[in-house]
């Protein structure tokens, strides 16, 4: 029997793909995080067919480096004070320059770009979108490929879904409010409007998570098995941020295969075998291929000092999350309170290169929300821990702890060696599925027959606060 | 009561947008466009006479008054006086303004120079008319590609940090058109000043109306 998309998430989709499809078109070129780089890397593979990274060639190509300077571009970036080129004649200059440039100045970047070291997965995917719009002037190609990354922005919102709906079986308000939140975020759908590999982790890491308890809930089948192992398998071929699912994966699969031991014994041969395939074929494949191009396979993993003091590691975590107390050594130009001004804040919106805010009392109504949400949906676990499956629960704890470990330990080495921009809030979405979950459990302590009322109060805030982060970046950009 | 869900939805986004309309009527700016280049250090250094001039600026919007980031080492600030030249430092000029001395080191000076139309080029030229040197603000000569900055009639590798005022102060929502208008400038050629028109009135009505479809559909899905 065919399946139908249930109506609720099918309306939720196309809100979600209109918003997507705004911020896609209003925000300028190279205007989010780390963009330039991103599309540097696009246009190499798809006009090349070679990976960036080449000491020998430049940043940009030359279409993409006059582009950057016709549209003011750097100059821009995260200074509120410029603003891009609005003049027609510049523009007209622009394209007469565009229009005069050989075939080669598209293809003679490829060289170093802080995104040169990201896996491929990603910019393959976009690149086909880059191909076909082929045609067109780089502002198309850009466009094309922003669009085409809308689609994790989708599946983002259909995990949540699946994913609320696998631990409060099938409550279509639970549902809808947890997806909501995942697909109408502005943050959310600001990055995943812009060539940046991060939408598409986005939604691995929710599928992944799905999955994980679907698992755990329902038992290890093979096709489960090999599904959750593709989209790990995925996730490790598209940032290495995905390297923090593997304990999360292992936890799984050892669990799944352990409760299999007296049902099924000999299933567990094929489970292991199915399993392994899929990281066969994606990292595994990616590692041979990486070595060959004497690269490395996930440049993240091995790009900071690995020296560890275990107090200051401890004072810098202490001081992420909690005010400095008057013995500890301060970080340099570290931000006031790091978990507010930066995972809080940067979460809810920083658009632009995260320089363009909402007003600074909005920030604080937000931050009184979310710990609404998280006191309450700690009370409703509380007074539903008799039934708690504690499986699941350690399969999140691992994946979150996996995740923090991995940005703390990177931030603190950026911190210790005086370079405070690493972290961005935008590095937890890859955990918006269990966001999703919590404001699903504090909804349940509201009255079922106000529930819908509440999840509809709260998209028609989410939409205000697009139409609010919309606005900031026509005003800043074009006004 | 069945109807309380998607009313309260359409009541949220109603109430936001009526805020978000009084804030956009309210705040006001004269701001009219930038150079844009931001300022990341000294970019001319005058001696007493010494004049720069920042050529071919493209004027997209009409301006009255003009805006640079000074610096005067530590002592009060030497009088300044400013012309917009048409194109070029050896243009007819359009527009005469002057900065009184005693400004602070590091501050920003606001000009007037009379009323300069949009759609033509122009340069910018700022002469010391002091006894003390002055900094003028800007970053390196790639900042702003199409224009140029000479210094004692020579050219330099750097542009200066410029915003061009109007006279009068214009809402947000009052510049709407003017702001689709630049937002079409650099974007795939079939996107213009139209697309931004349709695309505010798909997310101003036509998201809060899916929304209210998805709201619907979940209470025929409850059975309400």
């Amino acid at each position: 029997m065919r399946k139908r998309v249930p109506a609720p998430l099918g309306w939720l989709l196309v809100a979600v793909g209109l918003l997507g499809l705004a911020w896609a078109i209003l925000n300028p070129a190279w205007q989010a995080p780390d963009e330039n780089s991103h599309f540097a890397y696009l246009q190499s593979l798809g006009e090349r067919f070679d990976l960036p990274g080449d000491a020998n060639r430049p940043f940009f190509s030359t279409e993409q480096a006059g582009a950057v300077a016709a549209v003011n571009s750097d100059q821009v970036a995260g200074v509120l004070e410029t603003k891009p080129e609005w003049s027609e004649a510049a523009y007209r200059r622009w394209r007469r320059l565009e229009d005069g440039l050989p075939e080669s100045a598209r293809d003679d970047g490829g060289g170093p770009n802080p995104a040169a070291a990201n896996p491929p997965l990603y910019y393959l995917y976009t690149s086909v979108a880059y191909r076909v719009a082929g045609g067109g002037d780089i502002f198309d190609r850009l466009l094309v490929a922003r669009v085409v990354g809308l689609v994790w922005l989708l599946l983002v919102t259909v995990g949540v879904w699946l994913l609320v709906g696998e631990l409060f079986g099938r409550d279509r308000t639970l549902q809808l409010g947890g997806a909501a939140l995942a697909g109408l975020l502005p943050m959310i759908t600001f990055i995943s409007a812009s060539v940046n590999p991060d939408g598409m982790l986005y939604a691995v890491w929710t599928f992944f998570l799905w999955l994980g308890v679907r698992a755990l809930r329902r038992g290890l089948d093979l096709p489960t098995a090999a599904a959750l192992t593709a989209v790990a398998g995925i996730g490790l071929v598209v940032k290495a941020t995905s390297y923090a699912l593997l304990p999360g994966l292992a936890l799984v699969l050892g669990l799944g295969l352990w409760r299999l031991r007296d049902r099924a014994p000999r299933r567990l041969g094929e489970i292991v075998a199915v399993a392994a395939l899929p990281l066969v074929a994606t990292i595994g494949v990616w590692t041979v291929i990486a070595r060959g191009l004497n690269r490395t396979v996930s440049g993240q993993l091995v790009g900071t000092n690995s020296t560890l003091d275990v107090k200051e590691l401890a004072s810098y975590l202490w001081q992420f999350y909690l005010p400095k107390l008057p013995f500890q050594a301060g970080f340099a130009n570290a931000k006031d309170l790091p978990v507010y001004e930066i995972f809080l804040k940067q979460g809810w919106g920083g658009f632009g290169w995260l320089e363009v805010m909402y007003a600074k009392g909005v920030y604080a109504v937000l931050a009184l929300f979310t710990a609404a949400v998280a006191v309450a949906a700690g009370v409703a676990l509380w007074r539903t821990r008799r039934t708690i499956d504690f499986a699941i629960g350690a399969f999140f704890v691992l994946v979150v702890v996996a995740l923090l470990a991995g940005v703390h330990w990177t931030d603190y080495h950026y911190v210790i060696g005086g370079n405070v921009n690493f972290m961005q809030g935008r590095y937890l979405f890859p955990l918006v599925g269990l966001g999703a979950l919590a404001l699903a459990k504090a909804l349940t302590l509201v009255p079922a027959g106000w529930r819908a009322t509440v999840v509809a109060a709260g998209m028609g805030l989410l939409v205000v606060l697009q139409l609010y982060g919309l606005g900031l970046v026509l005003q800043r950009y074009y006004a | 009561m069945r109807d309380r869900p998607h009313l309260t939805l359409v009541a949220v986004v109603a109430l936001g947008l009526v805020v978000l309309l009084v804030v956009g009527l309210t705040d006001r700016r004269d701001e009219a466009f930038t150079l844009g280049v931001r300022p990341g250090g000294v970019a001319a250094e005058l001696r007493s006479g010494d004049r720069a001039c920042q050529e071919r600026i493209d004027v997209p919007e009409d301006f009255s008054s003009v805006e640079l980031q000074l610096g005067t080492y530590r002592r009060p600030g030497s009088p300044l006086e400013l012309t917009v030249q048409d194109a070029t430092a050896a243009g007819a000029e359009l527009g005469r303004g002057s900065l009184h001395a005693g400004y602070p080191d590091v501050s920003r000076a606001q000009i007037g120079v009379g009323e300069i139309d949009a759609g033509r080029q122009i340069a910018v030229c700022v002469e010391n008319r002091g006894t003390r040197k002055v900094a003028i603000y800007g970053n390196a000569g790639i900042a702003a590609p199409f224009s140029t900055l000479r210094v004692r009639r020579r050219t330099v590798d750097a542009d200066l940090t410029l915003v061009f005022h109007r006279s009068g102060e214009r809402s947000l929502v009052a510049e709407l058109p003017d702001a689709f208008a630049h937002a079409e400038l650099f974007k795939a050629p079939w996107v213009g000043a139209w697309t931004f028109w349709l695309l505010g009135l798909g997310v101003v009505a036509l998201v809060p109306l899916v929304l209210v479809l998805a709201v619907r559909a979940l209470r025929r899905d409850l059975g309400a």
